[in-house]
This record gives structure tokens, sequence and C-alpha cells, in this order.
């Protein structure tokens, strides 16, 4: 046996991973590295849906002749965030033992349209292509706490109009100067859903999870192309922990143990001050990026300033509290740590 | 081991799906009650929701 030979081989064999395989836990910007968690994320899912599968067969007699289809599509293109919205209520009626409407979404499975080509795309709730079942089912998702309820809706044809027009200008300023991070941003939410809060509800600017992994919703009324590119990054940056994190928790804190918030006045758990100072360290980053650029206006340029260095005080607030309260996993460890490295306390 | 009269709930418990930590569906009664913010959600191993606040109200 040639061990030399074999060593060489599996040296090759390490360098071609290590040269293919984006930094997954990166904190710099990389449309490869969106491309490769979602990637990572959608063998996960399959695999979690072929499990329940076999079980609903077995248990329940109940015949999912299609089911590989989607199975191998999952594992092979981007799918929509309405399989992933699928595959969460069926988990939930599990857990409810709720066989009828366990049986009516294993039928789902069989849907054509979860095997759609996915292509960037803008839209908004309770019209084409969404729908309102479908429409309703995000937000039934996205609204599961009481205690903070959302409450969104959809926005008007000259909403979505308008606000497809501000985020493509928003990505397109970003993209003179970072192309790798506009494009991160589009790949991590290729489908952007356009929502509102109810008049008199508190400010929002948008909302990620999860259990609707490559959707980002975002109000469109920013008040400006700086504002709206904001609320892309924040978003973005919550979906980049969630791909890096594979849906797991970034700590082992407890949800009932609260802290004080960078970004918001109610206390928070741990996991959502390590996500808060995280997302406050990629608005920084990204305000650099915006005041290298020579396409901004004065005013722009002055908005940016002013962002940047509210963004880093903020961040330096969540940074003190992490640093002293959070009990991170191995991966949320290795993941923070990169961040600061990137923004270190001074 | 597993049996025909198992319910998916107790054939899945402490399977790998992603996302959810179904360890705590072995000590769940036999039906949950359905409504209410925690229906069907125990398992979730994340808060649903990241976000909020516009940047430009800070």
């Amino acid at each position: 046996m040639n061990h030399a030979g074999d060593k060489l081989s599996e040296g090759r064999r390490w360098s071609a991973k290590i040269a293919f395989e984006p930094d997954l836990l990166a904190f710099e910007p990389s449309s490869r590295r969106a491309l490769a968690m979602d990637q990572r994320i959608r063998d996960g899912l399959a695999q979690s849906l072929a499990t329940i599968c076999t079980a609903l067969e077995d248990s329940m007699d109940l015949p999912l002749p299609n089911v590989d289809r989607l199975l191998g599509r999952i594992r092979a293109a981007r799918v929509r965030p309405a399989v992933f919205a699928l595959y969460t209520k069926l988990v939930q009626a599990i857990e409810l033992d709720d066989a009828g409407k366990i049986a009516r979404l294993a039928a789902e499975l069989s849907d054509p349209m979860l095997l759609e080509p996915t292509d960037h795309r803008i839209i908004t709730l309770a019209s084409k292509p969404l729908g309102n079942d479908l429409s309703a089912r995000y937000c039934d998702i996205l609204d599961d706490d009481s205690a903070v309820p959302l409450h969104l809706h959809g926005v008007t044809k000259q909403q979505l109009h308008d606000g497809a027009a501000g985020i493509q200008s928003a990505l397109g300023l970003l993209g003179t100067r970072d192309s790798e991070f506009a494009d991160e941003i589009k790949a991590l939410g290729h489908e952007i859903v356009l929502v509102m809060p109810p008049l008199g509800s508190p400010p929002f600017g948008g909302v990620t999870t999860f259990y609707l992994w490559g959707a980002m919703f975002i109000n469109p009324m920013a008040p400006s192309r700086v504002a709206m590119l904001e609320a892309l990054a924040h978003e973005a940056a919550h979906l980049l922990l969630f791909g890096m994190t594979m849906g797991s928790a970034m700590v082992e804190n407890s949800d009932a143990e609260r802290y004080a918030s960078p970004l918001r006045t109610d206390l928070r758990p741990m996991d959502g001050i390590v996500h808060a100072t995280y997302v406050l360290a990629r608005l920084t980053y990204c305000a650099e990026c915006l005041l290298r650029s020579n396409d901004l206006t004065p005013a722009e340029r002055d908005e940016v300033t002013h962002a940047r260095r509210v963004n880093l005080r903020l961040y330096h607030d969540g940074l003190q509290t992490v640093r002293e309260h959070a009990r991170f996993t191995e991966v949320g460890r290795m993941a923070f740590r990169r961040c600061v490295e990137a923004y270190p306390l001074p | 081991m597993t049996t025909k009269s198992q319910s998916p709930r107790q054939r899945l418990a402490g399977a790998n799906l992603i996302g959810f930590d179904t360890s705590l569906w072995k000590n769940l009664p036999k039906r949950n009650v359905k409504g209410g913010a925690k229906a069907g959600q125990r398992s979730k191993v994340l808060a649903a929701k990241a976000g909020g606040k516009p940047a430009w109200r800070k």
C-alpha cells in the first residue's frame, strides 16, 4: 500500500475541499457562502422531510407517492420559502397529534407549486403569486407570539411598485461599492415580501424567521435608499446567523433570562441580544462600505455617517451585555468570535 | 422499538428535524391543547421572528 500516495491524495482532497467550500462563519459578505448555506439547509430539510414521510407512511398508512420528486428537487436547487412553511406547519401538526391536519398537509407535499423555479422576486401578501392561503400561512408562522403581535398585511400595487424600485436602488448603490455584499443579501433573501403593520403599530422595518428560510419581510415605506439598505442588511444579517447555526440557537441561556437590547426597548432573551449585536456590526460594516462610495449625495453621506456612529455605539452596548452574560453554543461562539474580530471593543 | 400503534409524534420523538427539538415530544401529553400561543410550537428551537424596528427610527 502506498501510504505516501494516500496522504498526498488525501491532502489534495482537503485542499480541493477547502478551495471549493467557502468559509461559512466569515463575517465579511460572500454570495457563494450564502448559496452554500442554502444548500446545507436544504439538505437538512430534505432529510427531515424524508424522516417524517417514513414515519407517516408507517404509522398512518399515509401514501405519499410524489414525495421523492419533491425531496430530489429540494436537494438539487433552491426552493421557495413556501416549502419550509409547509414543513413547519407539518411538524407543528405532528406535535399536536392532529391526524386530520397531518393528512391535509402531507397531501400538499405533492403540490407542483413547490417545484417552481426560484428567481429573486419582490412580492406582497394576499395577492399573486402567494395568494390568500399561503399569505395566511406566512403570517401565522411569523406571528406565533401573541405577546408581540405583528398583524402584518400586504401593500398596495403602487407601494409594491415603489418599494421594489427602492430595493433595487438601494442594492444598486451597495453593489457599486461591494457587489459581494449586495449579492449576498439577494441570495439570502431571494423572496422579499413587502408588508406593513396596522396603523398605530410600533415602528416596523422588517422581519425574518428561520421557519420561512429564504424570505425577508420588509416595510417598503423607508424614507430613503440608505434607510432601505439598512433594513435589507439588517434582515440579511439575521438570515446569515440562522444559516450559520442551521436553525439552532446561538446561546444556551434560557429564554426566561432577559437582558437590555441594543435595538429594542423591551428586555430580550440572550439569543436576541446576540442577534441584535451581530446585526449592528453588519450595519456598521455596510455604512463603511457606503462611505467609500462616490455615489452618495451629500445628504446621504451625512445620513450614513450618523447611522454608522449610532450603530457602532449600540453595537458596543450589545457587546458588553453579550460578554457579561452569554453562554454560547459551540457554533454560536465561533460565529460571534468572527464578528468581534472584525469589530473589537475599543 | 416502533410499533404500528404509535402516533407520528411518538414515532418521531427524538428524531433529527431541522429547526425543532423533538426530544421534548417524549414528555408531552397524548394530545396537545389546540389554540393558544404555544400550541404545536414547543419544539421550535428558535424564536419565530427576528428583526422589527426600522433603523431610521433609532
